[in-house]
């Protein structure tokens, strides 16, 4: 079930009403029932794999926790091995299911290279929606009951809530334990500013997915889909516009997730913090997808020896976590050099900072002023946005045959011709849906500028007179009615960051 | 005391908030309606629908659906000339009898006609419909249904016309036409039809052409075809309820099929056609005209015979006003039945 469909929309407020209407021994239950419902609604079978997962990790967090009182050498021992096998068959699974492919792919490729001739078997399975979110929540789950930081959960069915809580099931945030947890223990009555709240919330996340991001990839998807019949300029305009139609599809899905979870009392993480504003790729990186990142930082990167070792090794964890990360992100040689890249900005940027600290100093180069932070902004949106390229694109392969027809077809000069119009018409969207999208672009830009200044817009909103604060909302319903990207025609609506 | 007064306040901020969110949706259904309004495509189909809305209590006397042929063939100046009632044609492209019986049904909760004429070609089995072979999704159905107001008749006719998978797609017109938002045409044309058409929309859609000598030629040429016609399940179905409908709501009813082109009919097995007709309206005691049968005393004779057709289907405006002169004299006339 995708959040813009009405299949949601008529599920979603009677799960609310249900919700605030029965005694709240039971909300759980309601909420673990809507929840399955939620998942299975894809697919009756991918709740098997959930089921699994919430098992095996509740059971392991359990005996994990009962070794843990024991400082005995055995009970240590069986504790590691309880933690290697849940690992194992968690990561195995999520192999399984999304990496086997590309592995087997893989090594046939290698062992053709090397003359070996290997038959891989071949499985047909479908990838299960955000079984790389719920395996990452369990597991983050379990190292926390492992480091002792919480107390194993006893109650498997509020468990399996915490594993399969809708609003942020198939794509997150990531949720810790420490934070989501103890809010299923807690009571949520009906409060009428947190759900009018939630729903603004979630109303502002179906506008950067609607209007914004489904309209970019409408032209987006062009391009990339037969990039030979565009110029190098094309491609870029269209790379760059990918920056933001993912930033508003994942941005847009985690908004309204967290909304949703608002207007039924919860609070989740908040995934994103003007990422397009930041001034360096590190920064870039703890305010994109920041359930995700933490999860790498406090489970990959940390435990590999963070930054508290060597130059060497610090860049060597950096590059892995970046590596794996790519990995995580979709199975495929793209996806690592997209992951690598991001990970080699940060040694690069580490390793010159020195050097561009004595010539900043040599060339009397003021750091403390809007005019620096803003070429260091284009500089990391323009880093940035290389990467996704390769994100973006088919496979590795179609990533370098696109630079390569980018870097002979550049087509500058036919680009920004008087008559073209950049070239509009010939990649799929009309004058006037471009000037809305870019439009569009402006206001999400506000908003994030504003946000990034520290604007409370729910507190601004709340001291506005009643006219006023209704105008704002009958614009965004009705700006999402009415210029969204929707209806029997469109399909491929899906978050992209549902397939990971 | 002040415990209650407190519960008091309480309650009066509760009801406060209550009458704020009825208004707060109120005003967003205004929106979305003038949102639909305005950006759905212009078409004779849903305007018949917001012609017949518009229409005074008691100015539909004479109701009349079915497909092309009912809106080509009966002139409501004519139904006027001849009886002195008012009339509204219902009609909209490929409507079968499924749909024309939720058409008089809706029809109902808003007139009180004195008689209800079903143009008997509806009962033709056209696949445009969810019983067919063609998709799901038609204009000419979605039209129809899209120009209904929203009711429990409109429910009931979308769950028997779409499958459950498209029920949200039917209801849900904003959907198909939000794109429109570019179409400054449309909006305008909905505007001005909004304003200042309305009143003055008629629900006849008389064709202003004769057929072409070339017509007339390649009909004269076409081979007899003997397949049998076909009058589908879900057809005679809603032919059954029309008829309880209209006995339930003491209102007479008559099929009138509409002339077809003479060659046409003679290429075809027009006899299992018209007999099927004829005993199912038997079978429920409906009064059947069948025009094809009268092309002398309509005056459909053979020098004028091109004057009055546009095509082998539909009549012209001269051949609809001695149609509708002709069907009115036998339902009120001397000649009545």
């Amino acid at each position: 079930m995708l959040f813009n469909s009405v299949h949601f929309l008529v599920f979603f407020p009677i799960v609310v009403l249900i919700y605030y209407l029965i005694p709240q021994r039971v909300k759980y239950l309601w909420l673990l029932a809507a929840s399955y419902y939620f998942y299975m609604s894809w697919n009756p079978g991918y709740a098997l794999l959930i089921l699994v997962c919430t098992v095996a990790t509740w059971g392991s967090a359990l005996i994990l926790a009962a070794c843990g009182q024991r400082p005995d050498k055995k009970s240590q021992k069986r504790k590691r091995w309880f933690l290697a096998g849940c690992i194992l068959l968690n990561l195995g699974i999520l192999f399984f299911f999304k990496y086997y492919v590309f592995a087997a792919d893989s090594i046939g490729k290698l062992c053709g290279f090397l003359g070996i001739s290997i038959q891989m078997p071949v499985f047909d399975v479908l990838l299960p929606v955000g079984i790389s979110f719920y395996t990452f929540q369990a597991l983050g789950y379990l190292f926390d009951v492992h480091r002792g930081e919480i107390p194993a959960e006893r109650n498997f069915l509020r468990y399996a809530l915490f594993i399969s809580f809708f609003p942020q099931l198939v794509a997150g945030p990531i949720e810790r334990s420490r934070n989501l947890m103890h809010q299923l223990y807690e009571p949520h009555k009906f409060d009428f500013r947190r759900v009018k709240d939630g729903l603004l919330l979630m109303g502002w996340g179906f506008f950067q997915k609607l209007v914004i991001a489904d309209r970019i990839a409408v032209l987006v998807d062009t391009v990339y889909g037969d990039y030979t019949c565009y110029s190098g300029m094309q491609i870029a305009l269209a790379t760059l516009l990918f920056a933001f139609q993912i930033y508003c599809d994942f941005a847009g899905y985690s908004d309204i997730a967290v909304g949703a979870a608002r207007v039924m009392g919860f609070t989740l993480t908040k995934n994103f913090k003007s990422p397009y504003f930041a001034t360096t790729v590190s920064g870039f990186w703890r305010s994109w997808h920041i359930s995700l990142t933490t999860w790498f930082r406090d489970y990959v990167y940390i435990p590999l020896g963070g930054n508290r070792c060597g130059k060497g090794r610090k860049y060597r964890n950096l590059l892995l976590t970046f590596a794996v990360s790519g990995l995580w992100h979709g199975a495929g040689w793209n996806f690592v050099v997209w992951g690598m890249l991001n990970g080699l900005y940060q040694v690069a940027g580490d390793l010159t900072g020195s050097l561009r600290a004595r010539l900043q100093e040599k060339l009397h180069i003021h750091t403390d002023c809007g005019s620096y932070r803003l070429v260091q902004g284009v500089v990391t949106f323009l880093l940035v946005d290389f990467a996704w390229l390769f994100f973006r694109a088919e496979s590795l392969e179609t990533a370098l045959q696109m630079l390569w027809h980018s870097i002979y077809n550049i087509g500058l000069f036919s680009f920004f011709a008087p008559d073209n119009m950049l070239g509009i018409q010939t990649i799929a969207l009309s004058e006037k849906s471009f000037f809305l999208m870019l439009l569009g672009l402006v206001i999400l830009m506000l908003v994030d500028y504003l946000k990034k200044r520290g604007t409370d817009f729910k507190a601004a909103l709340a001291r506005q007179n009643i006219w006023f604060r209704w105008l704002v909302y009958y614009m965004l319903i009705f700006g999402i009615l009415i210029f969204g990207v929707y209806g029997p025609e469109y399909d491929a609506s899906t978050f992209i960051y549902f397939q990971f | 005391m002040i415990e209650e007064r407190h519960l008091g306040k309480q309650k009066r901020v509760k009801l406060k908030r209550f009458m704020k969110g009825l208004f707060f949706c109120l005003l967003f259904l205004a929106g979305w309606k003038a949102a639909v309004l305005l950006l759905y495509p212009s078409n004779e189909i849903v305007r018949t629908w917001h012609g017949f809305y518009a229409l005074e209590k008691g100015e539909a006397q004479v109701l009349v659906v079915g497909s092309s042929h009912a809106y080509a063939t009966f002139d409501p100046s004519v139904i006027a000339r001849t009886t002195g009632m008012s009339s509204y044609i219902l009609a909209s492209n490929s409507q079968n009898t499924v749909q024309a019986y939720f058409n008089v049904k809706e029809a109902l909760h808003y007139q009180h006609p004195e008689a209800i004429i079903l143009e008997a070609f509806s009962l033709d089995d056209n696949n445009n419909w969810r019983y067919g072979d063609t998709p799901d999704r038609n204009w000419k159905k979605e039209a129809n249904i899209d120009g209904m107001r929203f009711g429990m008749t409109k429910l009931e006719a979308v769950m028997e016309q779409y499958e459950s998978y498209n029920w949200s797609y039917a209801l849900l017109p904003i959907a198909r036409c939000h794109s429109n938002w570019e179409d400054i045409v449309t909006i305008g044309s909905n505007l001005e039809f909004y304003t200042e058409g309305i009143k003055e929309f008629s629900s006849f859609h008389p064709s202003k052409t004769s057929m072409s000598e070339d017509t007339v030629q390649q009909y004269a040429q076409s081979e007899y075809n003997p397949t049998e016609w076909v009058i589908s399940e879900p057809n005679i179905r809603h032919f059954h309820k029309l008829a309880q409908l209209c006995r339930s709501e003491g209102v007479p009813f008559y099929v009138v099929m509409a002339p077809m082109y003479d060659v046409y009919i003679r290429s075809i097995n027009y006899a299992s056609c018209t007999d099927k007709i004829a005993d199912l309206a038997e079978s429920e005691g409906v009064y059947y005209l069948d025009c094809n049968r009268y092309y002398d005393e309509i005056g459909l004779t053979a020098q004028d015979f091109e004057d009055a057709f546009n095509g082998y289907h539909h009549l012209n405006e001269s051949g609809a006003e001695k149609v509708t002169q002709f069907v009115m004299e036998m339902l009120y006339g001397e000649g009545k039945r």
